[in-house]
């Protein structure tokens, strides 16, 4: 299999940007259910019937993890990538994923309703920059793909 | 000599010949405008919002005892939930002193563990007789008055649909209606009649895990509504002479404490425009003149084949202005981004509500700040332009071989 030299880096920034999308949510961008220094005792939803269920941006955490090894696998085949059809594909795919990157905390599954919960004023805003990063990387690696061709 | 469509090309080619400095240039007038909108953008937003939220609130002054003055003013800005009751019979007198038209009470009570959502919110009270803040609301868009155990939701309590059930305190409550954003606490509250407050707070011994003791007649504050001519000024003094012990709340007051909160803000920002601004004079005439010297062979070749003085002097100064143009909407878009995207991150962390300024404000101000970087670069190329114009063509190739 032929590696193009010149797809290492956009490769590696996709797969950066995957992997923080997976992770941040869990660790440095923590939802209401992570137990952190601010939030030691994490936030959950109580229901009548007393069962402890996570809240809109769990769910949402949940789902990122999915969305995250896609765009890193997505970095993978950037490396692998044989011809500029195959790179544009990819890089339609990338801005895709980067749009349900932030589509998953602002339209389907959401976060918390209050704008004072960690989900909201951390995790949300660095899926979103991720997401917008991940357009724009994806973006690039179309407009140039003459330039990334082998 | 040439169309404007050429003529762009070709300052647009001449600009992408010398990416770098181009890109530090550029990087420079984004930080200037992207500095001096991200000030303007939290000012007027944090204003915008906090008259906003007294419009919401209907009320021309909010009257609270002195020791809850702050907790008051938490959940107006920045909806920080607070409980807080005092005997309605010390606030008696508000309806009779001159220039108070409406008087009313609200109870401001917080939740434990909502239904929507695990953090307490703000719950407020209001009198169904002598209501004039949210009952105008009703009748425009709700067209009827709140039936028994409806509540009207804030704008970011978006847990409940219209319709659906929403818990507090182990009583069950119908989403009746949702309030428009304002950008402030009004929008993390959840407005009740104050019949089913009590109501609530008498079930909640058997219903929630925490009682909540509130008796009918114990309010947290008395809205204002002034008549017609009164100054809003005189009749605070008035109320506070009248009624000692209480503070009166008003939509300048709030304004005031926003500006406040923020000055460090706004001021570290317009710091750093200003220091970069008086920096970008001088650098950006050293660049011009640098392009003018190192362009010399060219500027020459260009005058040989029959530019005039004039195109010289306005392909530098458009180069210029070019750069700075492209500086300030990449600025803005930054500014505005940044605001846009950790809006939360901001209003928590400042303590400050926002409510996006009209988009014609913005334009404007917008507009002011690229008219600012348009004139902070031509003045720089000035010179340089001036110089190169009135080269000699021919000593101008001879220098530029060199």
């Amino acid at each position: 299999m032929q590696l193009s030299k010149k797809l290492i880096i956009p490769a590696i920034i996709v797969m950066l940007l995957g992997v923080l999308v997976a992770v941040g949510p869990w660790t440095f961008a923590p939802v209401c259910e992570v137990h952190t220094a601010e939030n030691p005792n994490g936030l959950w939803v109580v229901t009548m019937a007393n069962k402890t269920l996570p809240m809109p941006c769990g769910y949402s955490a949940r789902a990122e993890i999915g969305v995250g090894a896609g765009i890193a696998i997505l970095g993978v085949m950037v490396l692998l990538a044989s011809s500029i059809g195959i790179i544009v594909a990819l890089g339609a795919m990338g801005a895709l994923l980067g749009g349900l990157t932030i589509a998953l905390p602002t339209v389907l599954t959401k976060t918390c309703a209050l704008a004072s919960h960690p989900c909201n004023t951390l995790t949300l805003p660095v899926l979103e920059l991720l997401g917008i990063g991940l357009i724009g990387a994806s973006l690039g690696i179309i407009i140039f793909r003459k330039k990334l061709k082998l | 000599m040439m169309d404007n469509l050429r003529y762009w090309q070709f300052i647009w080619r001449n600009i992408k010949r010398r990416s770098f400095r181009n890109i530090a240039t550029i990087l420079m007038f984004s930080v200037v405008a992207g500095s001096m909108l991200g000030a303007y953008f939290l000012t007027e937003g944090a204003g915008n919002s906090a008259r906003a939220g007294m419009d919401r609130l209907g009320a021309d002054l909010l009257i609270v005892p002195e020791k809850y003055q702050l907790e008051t003013d938490a959940i107006i800005i920045t909806g920080k939930p607070s409980t807080f009751f005092f005997n309605s019979s010390a606030l008696d007198g508000v309806i009779s002193i001159a220039g108070v038209e409406r008087a009313a009470p609200q109870t401001f009570i917080a939740t434990l563990n909502a239904g929507c959502c695990a953090l307490p919110t703000q719950l407020i009270a209001f009198n169904s007789t002598l209501d004039f803040t949210i009952k105008p609301w009703l009748d425009i868009e709700l067209g009827r008055p709140l039936k028994k155990d409806e509540v009207i939701l804030g704008n970011q309590i978006k847990g409940g649909e219209v319709g659906q059930p929403i818990i507090f305190y182990g009583h069950e409550f119908t989403v009746a209606g949702i309030l428009q954003v304002t950008g402030t606490g009004v929008d993390q509250s959840v407005f009740i009649q104050d019949q089913d407050a009590w109501e609530m707070a008498r079930d909640s011994a058997r219903l929630a895990w925490k009682p909540l003791t509130l008796k009918p007649g114990e309010i947290s504050a008395v809205l204002v509504k002034l008549a017609p001519d009164a100054d809003a000024q005189e009749v605070a003094a008035r109320i506070i002479d009248a009624i000692p012990g209480t503070s009166v709340i008003s939509s300048n007051y709030l304004a005031r404490k926003i500006t406040d909160q923020l000055s460090s803000t706004v001021g570290s920002l317009y710091l750093t425009a200003g220091a970069v601004t008086v920096v970008s004079i001088p650098l950006i005439a050293t660049v011009s003149t640098l392009v003018a010297n190192e362009r010399k062979r060219e500027i020459g070749l260009l005058r040989m084949m029959g530019a005039k003085k004039g195109f010289v002097f306005r392909t530098i100064i458009s180069e210029a202005l070019f750069l700075a143009i492209i500086g300030t909407v990449i600025g803005t878009i930054v500014a505005a981004g940044i605001i846009l995207i950790f809006n939360n991150m901001i209003v928590i962390g400042l303590g400050i509500p926002f409510l996006w300024p009209s988009l014609d404000k913005m334009l404007v101000q917008v507009w002011v700040v690229m008219i600012a970087a348009i004139a902070i670069s031509g003045l720089s190329s000035l010179y340089p332009a001036m110089v190169a114009s009135r080269l000699d063509p021919y000593e101008a190739i001879r220098d530029g071989q060199k």
